[in-house]
């Protein structure tokens, strides 16, 4: 798999999308098309990857020049974003109303999300985190809503923050050893002296962690999810959550880092789940409760990371950026974008029987209930975190766990409720995106009982992630 | 043919056509109803021809390394899941004709099916794993059909899947923790496992298994949500809950304290009494939660809430007998699990009639209903009769065995709580007959009828059971018996109608047969004397004077209200444990929650750069 | 054999037990400085109520009092008296107490099945009283089976043999005082007649009762008194190897009792439970206590 088409044909879609006239039926075709060009591609090239390559770009020879790794790691990250778009695409296929320049918006931010996971070079990391952030600005905002314009705001100046802080990282890292390579880095990295390799990886993790939603970097989190429209907050959720997260990943196994950055970052992640879970079972407004979840969810998936659970931690990563894509979806076509507090929520299965049961599967998977899947991931986590002897983090753990029971729980019993009658009878919702959210409810319910296929990428991606040497030498040893 | 095939596919298959079940019910409920039934009844037949081949494996799926779903068959085991299916039958029998009343049948019929399919999933599981999925299925299932009965009982489940989740996630901690250490989690392996662990690991794995095992049993302290939960459930499901479910919470205390063997493992604690002392506590928190749910049931005015303190204080006997891990206790304990499954679902599904006729279970609001509701009546009768242990009925049966360990062993506190759980009862058993069945009769219940012949049936068969179980109760004790052999307790000895107690013995039938020849001499010399003059309810003393009130409203005459209000009084001013649950844990929690959210997540810029420099100092300090 | 027995054993528990509701009535009499009536007025009561016609509110209310009489019947036959011992080895202690419980049960039911408050109120504060009186008793009795290992009352009796002094009276003292203090309870006699009330329920669950269904719960009192009196000599005083001398205890211990309530108010309802659960359960604890710790002295 060439992983060139994966940021090319959505930027090339994006420009052309500019110069083309702004009609509804074409934004929506060519966002169409090439969602599903790269997702069947993405799935296709992760069944068929043997070993990491490396793909110099422009004729650079690597370590001087910009290179897209490929590797079943990069592959899995690829595909879970890929599918997250998909759905939201899908989802939103009759409802959104396309405006002016969203599909243009749209193409660019997958292009550079792709690019987050693909790259191989430090600099290149921070570029596209930049589009990718810039897009999102623009697309979180073009349904506007009460307080969007500010919790956007307050994203941006975050983010400019963490992203500044990044670059004088890179500075820093570019000034000792002289490449920004991540393989090539990997290999320098001891050059850097024991103090300032600490400080200077923190730094780059800086606008990771924001990205990953970790405490207390993800301040700006809980609005954007409470205020925007859901079907911008999956994107959110889905797809730069998780390549956040991979790209730290990657740098932790990449550059070694001193025991005391992993605890605390192992207290932050635990810090983000408990603060998460709490929080969200104090919010009455839907779309708040699923943020600080999300939010909670990403702590569980560092806090694993961290505690020797990593293959537990990539399943468990596709089961929440899929359990969580399709919540937010069936909230906003449950709820047709009006209000989602829980009071007025009661009933609502009436209205549209498939989101309710959509967003159902989507909560009990996240919560951990046994035949769907997020319980198969969280036994496995369970399982590795215990043998590493974590026992009181574990207990931590399972508190979470019970309190995120409990509101997802909650919500899904108002939903469900048939104790009051709600104005407007059946208000379907598109029959594309009914088929394609109850298809995507089926496979959460079917992968929780027969996990072994997800199970087995994920494996895979946790070897590739832990086989630096493999990494290393595709992207040096060869071209 | 390997026997398990038909346990895991009773349990699989009907999970996989619940979704077909609910259309069905959605087509035609009563069919729906009756399908259940039959399928409750061909697992009845199925487990029937199961018994004694003990202990043969099963087959299983792999679902993290060396953890398996499997299916096992012991006799305690087939013991509670004999019960669980008959239990599940008359109910389904039941609501062919109750679910006319309910207002989300197809709902209630589909979550019911899931609950039936997680009953021998659950009570034949070969280890843990399988316990704890099962027992996940059938909490969020009951959360579900709790939740539709009215707006109150939306609260009440979600008290009931908080504190629910709560020990099933204790559960699922322990299980993990055995994983790590043992590597396998197969109930027999871990039987013989357990002693070579310390003694310090013993107790964490006991007391987070107790932990689960008392807040699903419903038993002190952690029994404040059977209350309104099975108060405000749909009625014929609080005869499932109440009989059945918190019998899941009983298992794990039996897999506890019996399978796992807890005299051996705890031999070398410190014991009282001859008892090791983590079982002792045990045994007390059991005593208690008899004392507790016995004078919170005389309080209570609506007799479902009533029934269901008295399932807490019934939780209660379970564990304190089963704590007590003697020959005699463990048998008392068992057989006391029947008794209340009887006399719960007997009690939960007449007042369910009641209220099928009614529209009401609210004590002050009924009255004399013995006359319309013969059938009804009856049921509930004989179900206190056996709730309050009184011979000839089963439920004497199982207290007299309890009686023989807590005398012999001298327990004072233990004996001193098991004789108020049975004296107690007595006053709260009588209540709802004295207030709903007898007394006056409300001029608006003039014309209740009895309900249909198929919410009779299951009735007449819970009574029938009773009776027969009193009258021969080795009938029951013989697989009881069973279990005890089979994990090397002494088994109770007893023939055909004599049990033989370490203190005595007595013969079930003689005293049933001596009590029927009083009877039957009482019934000569009163027939014999001349006949009496049948006259209406209000034809009554009242010295004198004929108030004209009572004419037009009868149910100013019927003593109802605060019926016991003397014996209130004088615990009137108790804390209660409900309002802390609640106010400490619910409320304290939600309130920290929002302190954290002002605390960090408030969108002021600035604030969120404080909050960062803070935690980096923090952390910089901490590490 | 038995059968003769049991005949035996019923009539005398008939007779005997109006003999003593006669006694009742003479020495109360003498106490309060009358003449009374005749010893045997209370058989002559009895004939006289079967003779008369009744009301009746309906089966259960028939049906209720056929079954605390019956149970009571078949309560005593469990009891041994002196040398009859019908049922003595088929049931124990436990078996006679909740065998008892099914007659009030009968009773209760059928007074509240007549619809009038007034029985309710009775029954509750049956009920209410009952929860006091027994529980000080059954602590007693659970240190007593501990200590004889056995919860036979037959048993019981018999290890008594031997002497006066082998009586439990004397070697559990204050186990025998509780006992003798729960048997008022039992027995409905002042101060624990509130139920009965005649001045504040009209009789309570009485009320409703005429012709034979009051004869037959006389019957059923009188046999409720024996049967517990019985219980008392067999446990405490040894009971006797004679009949005759069997019956003297009994008629001595209730004479005793009679004598003590007749000079004694009853209480209010609330006051029994509190006065039941205070210096009676204490001191039943501490016999129990007494008797697990060292055994019987």
């Amino acid at each position: 798999m060439n992983p060139t088409f994966m940021i090319a044909i959505p930027l090339l879609t994006a420009f052309l999308l500019f110069v083309l006239p702004k009609r509804r039926w074409l934004n929506t075709l060519f966002i169409t098309l090439v969602a599903l060009f790269t997702s069947v591609y993405s799935i296709a090239g992760l069944f068929n990857i043997e070993k990491s390559m490396s793909f110099g770009m422009g004729g650079w020879p690597t370590p001087f020049g910009i290179n897209l790794v490929v590797d079943n790691l990069s592959a899995f990250f690829v595909m879970v974003t890929q599918l997250s778009f998909l759905l939201t695409i899908f989802a939103l296929f009759g409802w959104y109303r396309a405006e002016r320049y969203s599909g243009a918006l749209m193409m660019t931010f997958l292009a550079a999300v792709n690019g987050m996971i693909l790259t191989g070079d430090l600099f290149n990391l921070f570029v596209f985190m930049e589009i990718a952030s810039v897009s999102l600005f623009a697309l979180l905002n073009l349904r506007e809503s009460s307080g969007s314009l500010k919790a956007t705001f307050n994203y941006m100046v975050l983010n400019a923050l963490a992203s500044s802080v990044y670059l004088i990282g890179i500075a820093l890292v570019y000034r000792a050893t002289g490449t920004l390579n991540m393989a090539d880095l990997s290999q320098k990295w001891g050059v850097i002296s024991e103090a300032s390799a600490t400080t200077v990886f923190l730094m780059l993790l800086t606008p990771l962690l924001l990205k990953a939603e970790i405490f207390p970097l993800n301040l700006w989190a809980p609005r954007i999810y409470g205020r925007s429209s859901a079907g911008i907050t999956t994107l959110l959720a889905g797809m730069v959550a998780p390549a956040g997260f991979y790209a730290m990943i990657r740098l932790f196994s990449l550059l070694s880092s001193s025991g005391t950055t992993q605890n605390s970052l192992l207290i932050l992640a635990v810090l983000t789940m408990v603060i998460g879970e709490v929080v969200a079972l104090t919010r009455k407004s839907l779309r708040e409760m699923l943020g600080f979840s999300s939010v909670a969810g990403m702590g569980v998936l560092l806090m694993a990371a961290l505690s020797n659970a990593m293959e537990g931690a990539l399943f468990h990563l596709f089961n929440l950026a899929l359990a969580k894509v399709v919540m937010f979806l069936s909230v906003e076509l449950l709820t047709a974008g009006g209000r989602d507090d829980l009071e007025s929520l009661k009933g609502t299965y009436k209205r549209n029987p498939a989101m309710a049961f959509v967003f159902a599967s989507g909560a009990f998977s996240v919560a951990g209930l046994p035949l769907f899947a997020g319980f198969r991931s969280k036994l496995i986590i369970l399982s590795d975190m215990m043998k590493a002897e974590h026992y009181i983090i574990t207990a931590v753990f399972i508190f979470a766990s019970i309190v995120e029971f409990f509101y997802y729980t909650r919500a899904v019993q108002h939903i469900f409720s048939s104790n009051e009658e709600i104005a407007g009878g059946r208000q379907c919702s598109h029959p594309l995106s009914t088929l394609v959210l109850l298809a995507a409810a089926i496979f959460i319910i079917f992968t929780g009982i027969y996990p072994e296929s997800v199970m087995a990428l994920a494996e895979k991606a946790q070897m590739a992630l832990t086989d630096v040497g493999a990494y290393v030498a595709s992207v040096l040893g060869g071209m | 043919m390997c026997p398990f095939g038909t346990i895991s596919s009773f349990s699989f298959s009907l999970l996989i056509i619940s979704p077909l079940i609910y259309l069905l019910a959605r087509f035609d409920r009563r069919w729906a109803s009756a399908f259940l039934a039959l399928a409750s009844g061909l697992g009845l037949y199925k487990l029937a021809t199961m018994y004694g081949e003990w202990g043969l494996p099963s087959q299983s799926f792999e679902i993290i390394p060396n953890v398996t779903i499997s299916f096992t068959n012991s006799p305690i085991q087939w013991y509670f899941a004999f019960i669980g299916l008959g239990i599940m039958l008359t109910i389904f029998l039941f609501e062919i004709s109750w679910l006319s009343k309910s207002r989300t049948p197809s709902a209630h019929i589909f979550f019911e099916a899931v609950i039936l399919a997680s009953l021998p999933g659950f009570f034949m599981a070969g280890d843990l794993m399988t316990l704890y999925i099962f027992f996940e299925l059938m909490s969020w299932a009951a959360f579900f059909i709790v939740s539709q009965a009215s707006e109150k009982s939306e609260k009440a489940a979600r008290t009931f899947i908080a504190m629910n989740t709560t020990g099933a996630m204790a559960l699922l901690y322990v299980l993990f923790l055995l994983y790590t250490r043992f590597s396998t989690l197969n109930i027999e392996e871990l039987r013989t496992l357990l002693p070579s662990a310390g003694a310090g690991f013993n107790l964490i794995i006991f007391a987070l298994f107790v932990f689960s095992g008392l807040i699903k049993a419903g038993s002190f302290p952690l029994h404040t949500w059977l209350r309104k939960t099975h108060g405000n459930a749909p009625d014929s499901f609080s005869a499932v809950l109440s009989g059945y479910l918190i019998k899941y919470g009983s298992f794990v205390v039996a897999v506890t304290t019996v399978i796992f063997p807890s005299l051996l493992l705890f031999s070398n604690a410190p014991h009282f009494m001859g008892l090791p002392l983590p079982n002792y506590i045990l045994a007390v928190l059991g005593g208690v939660s008899i004392i507790v749910g016995t004078l919170m049931a005389i309080k209570q005015q609506d007799a479902k809430m009533l029934i269901a303190y008295s399932s807490v204080s019934h939780a209660g006997y379970i564990v304190m007998a089963l704590a007590m891990v003697s020959s005699y206790s463990v048998a008392g304990g068992l057989l006391h699990v029947l008794v209340h499954a009887l006399a719960a679902a007997g009690m939960f599904l007449s007042m369910a009639a009641v209220k099928y006729r009614t529209g009401t279970t609210n004590m002050s609001e009924l009255g004399g209903l013995v006359d319309r509701m013969p059938v009804t009546f009856a049921t509930y009768l004989i179900s206190i009769i056996s709730t309050a242990g009184i011979p000839p009925m089963v439920g004497f049966v199982s207290k007299w065995l309890i009686y023989q360990s807590t005398i012999t062993g001298g327990f004072i506190f233990l004996s001193f709580a098991a004789f108020f759980g049975s004296i107690g009862s007595f006053l709260y058993v009588f209540r709802p007959l004295a207030t709903v069945f007898f007394g006056q009769r409300p001029k608006r219940l003039e014309n209740v009828r009895e309900v249909p012949f198929i919410m009779q049936l299951p009735m007449i068969i819970i009574s029938a059971l009773t009776v027969i179980f009193g009258v021969l109760p080795s009938i029951a004790l013989k697989p009881i018996a069973e279990a005890e052999r089979y994990y090397g307790i002494k088994p109770v000895s007893f023939s055909f109608s004599e049990i033989r107690g370490a203190l005595g013995s007595w013969n079930s039938v003689l005293v049933f047969f001596v009590f029927m020849l009083g009877f039957i001499m009482a019934a000569v010399i009163f027939y014999l004397a001349r006949k009496s003059v049948r006259v209406g309810l209000l034809e009554n003393y009242t010295a004198g004077e004929i108030p004209r009130e009572i004419i037009n409203s009868p149910e100013l005459y019927h003593y109802a209200h605060n019926f016991y209000r003397p014996v209130e009084r004088l615990y009137e001013h108790h804390p209660s444990l409900e309002d802390f649950y609640e106010t400490a844990l619910g409320e304290n929690l939600k309130k920290f929650g929002v302190f954290l959210k002002t605390l960090f997540y408030n969108h002021r810029l600035d604030w969120y750069l404080y909050v960062s420099i803070l935690t980096i100092l923090f952390l910089w300090w901490l590490l | 054999m038995k059968i003769l027995e049991s005949a035996a054993v019923i009539i005398t528990g008939i007779v005997f037990g109006l003999f003593l509701l006669g006694v009742q009535r003479k020495l109360v009499a003498r106490v309060q400085r009358r003449y009374g009536p005749p010893i045997w007025q209370q058989f002559i009561d009895v004939a006289k109520l079967f003779s008369k016609s009744s009301i009746s509110h309906g089966f259960v209310f028939d049906m209720g009092v056929m079954m605390a009489l019956g149970g009571t019947i078949a309560t005593l036959l469990f009891v041994p008296i002196g040398k009859l011992q019908v049922l003595s080895m088929s049931g124990d202690f436990i078996v006679v107490v909740y065998l008892m419980a099914v007659a009030s049960l009968g009773m209760a039911m059928s007074a509240v099945n007549s619809g009038n408050p007034n029985a309710s109120i009775g029954v509750m504060r049956a009920l209410t009283q009952m929860f006091g009186y027994e529980l000080p008793y059954l602590m007693v009795m659970m240190g007593m089976m501990f200590a004889y290992r056995t919860s036979s009352i037959l048993g019981m009796a018999q290890v008594q043999q031997g002497g006066i002094l082998n009586w439990n009276l004397f070697r559990v003292p204050i186990g025998a005082i509780v006992v003798f203090i729960s048997m008022f309870g039992i027995s409905g006699k002042k101060p624990f007649d509130t139920p009965i009330a005649p001045a504040e329920i009209a009789s309570g669950p009485m009320v409703e009762y005429s012709g034979k269904f009051l004869g037959s719960l006389t019957l059923m009192h009188a046999l409720v008194i024996f049967v517990d009196i019985s219980i008392f000599v067999n446990v405490f005083l040894g009971g006797a190897s004679n009949y005759w001398f069997f019956l003297l205890k009994v008629l001595a211990v209730f004479s005793l009792m009679v004598l003590i309530s007749s000079v004694i108010p009853r209480f209010r309802v609330e006051q029994v439970v509190t006065f039941s659960w205070k210096w009676p359960l204490f001191f039943a604890v501490i016999q129990s206590v007494i008797l697990v710790a060292m055994g019987v002295r």
